[in-house]
């Protein structure tokens, strides 16, 4: 752990700060699990699953929210590119039974380049999220960056940083736009060639234009990758 | 409950880590003071208006080697040594431009004959010590002279039987062929690229 960097510290700090210093505030803890494997030459697929949970809203609480599960075919089209198509089903009526489960249809191109040991990624993605009463359409930038933290090469028993923002435009029948906008950061460590393990922190402003929400979470992974 | 079954989880993988970590290769940033002295001594006074400079190890199952890295007169260098500190070879970041015509066009034949379509992603001209004395290595690379020892690295990414991979290759200073590594992917596929 000492070999983190202190400008990271630094960034989570604020990041925390930007939380706590407003009123409107969620707290999430999002554990997930993913496997992701190669079918054929440059096809290759994503399982995952994840659980929210609120720890924090009037007060801390932890109280179960939704859980996901998610698939995504990934197509390699370059050697820095690819296309993508995931769906997702969301179960969030068993945990709160006002609320409505959700199909998500996802299609994503992504474009990486490399300069020095830093890696940058650019994500679109264009999302339905269908659920019994609406359909939100949803369009996502993502730019990414991640970069080893011991020497130029990740190895096993190293560690790895990541950080990435995103802007968020959702479009529904009888709702105005709404534009979020996200920023997360992790910590890996890469344990075993098939196996990663991530800490991370992310800060979400929803819906900005509007009635502005803060949501603040701590997220965990952990990533096969057979 | 929740939360500690998950620390102990934590706890479980970090103990895997720590028992396996030795059996895999590496390659990871060290001090000054653990570089060999040996090799900064061949260095040292290159290094003083040197910019950026870090120092690597690598090892993995047979050897160990050490590798220096900065910025002079605004050049990329690479030094590499072995276990001892002695110099293996100097390597300059370079561009397509500062290779001789007749040397590219055939480097570039061997490329197309390989791969289906490809990108040159990185070049470095590299000074092997070879049959040339450590100190001629050293004089003939920070002058960056084109001698008939020089050969050219390049990494190149590109479609090869269909799948898209990144290569190592080493060219004679001719632009011969000499030889090749497919390099493996970063393993990166933590983030949904």
């Amino acid at each position: 752990m000492c070999s983190i960097r202190p400008s990271i510290c630094i960034l989570l700090f604020l990041l925390s700060n930007i939380a706590i210093g407003q009123n409107n505030i969620t707290g999430y803890f999002e554990p997930d699990i993913s496997i992701n494997y190669g079918v054929a030459a440059n096809y290759s697929h994503n399982f995952k699953i994840s659980q929210r949970s609120y720890i924090y809203t009037d007060d801390f609480q932890f109280k179960a929210r939704q859980l996901d599960i998610s698939h995504f075919s990934n197509l390699k089209i370059r050697y820095d590119q690819s296309i993508a198509l995931g769906l997702q089903y969301r179960f969030r009526n068993v945990f709160e039974n006002n609320r409505e489960n959700e199909l998500r249809i996802t299609q994503q191109y992504n474009i990486t380049h490399k300069s020095g040991n830093i890696r940058f990624g650019d994500r679109f993605r264009a999302e339905q999220r269908i659920s019994p009463s609406l359909t939100t359409y949803r369009f996502r930038y993502r730019i990414a960056l991640d970069l080893p933290l011991n020497g130029e090469e990740l190895d096993v028993g190293e560690s790895y940083f990541i950080a990435s923002t995103e802007s968020l435009l959702s479009l529904a029948r009888g709702n105005k736009p709404e534009y979020d906008q996200r920023i997360t950061t992790h910590i890996g460590w890469l344990l075993n060639n098939e196996t990663k393990l991530q800490v991370g922190a992310e800060y979400r402003v929803e819906n900005y234009t509007q009635k502005t929400e803060n949501i603040f979470f701590l997220l965990t992974s952990l990533v096969f990758s057979l | 409950m929740y939360l500690s079954r998950i620390l102990s989880l934590l706890f479980l993988l970090f103990g895997v880590l720590a028992s396996a970590q030795n059996k895999y290769e590496r390659e990871y940033r060290i001090k000054k003071s653990q570089f060999p002295e040996k090799a900064l001594g061949y260095i040292e006074e290159k290094l003083d208006d040197a910019k950026r400079i870090r120092f690597y190890k690598e090892t993995d199952s047979i050897k160990v080697s050490y590798e220096a890295k900065f910025k002079k007169d605004r050049l990329k260098y690479s030094i590499e040594f072995d276990e001892k500190g002695i110099l293996e070879d100097i390597e300059i970041l370079i561009k397509v431009v500062d290779i001789p015509n007749d040397a590219f066009n055939k480097i570039n034949e061997y490329l197309k004959k390989e791969f289906t379509k490809y990108r040159i992603r990185k070049i470095q001209q590299q000074y092997p010590v070879g049959e040339n004395t450590i100190e001629a290595t050293v004089k003939n690379a920070f002058q960056n002279l084109m001698l008939p020892n020089i050969k050219y690295e390049l990494i190149v990414s590109g479609k090869k039987d269909k799948r898209y991979e990144q290569h190592e290759i080493l060219f004679g200073s001719e632009g011969n062929f000499e030889k090749t590594r497919k390099s493996l992917p970063p393993n990166y596929d933590h983030v949904l690229y």
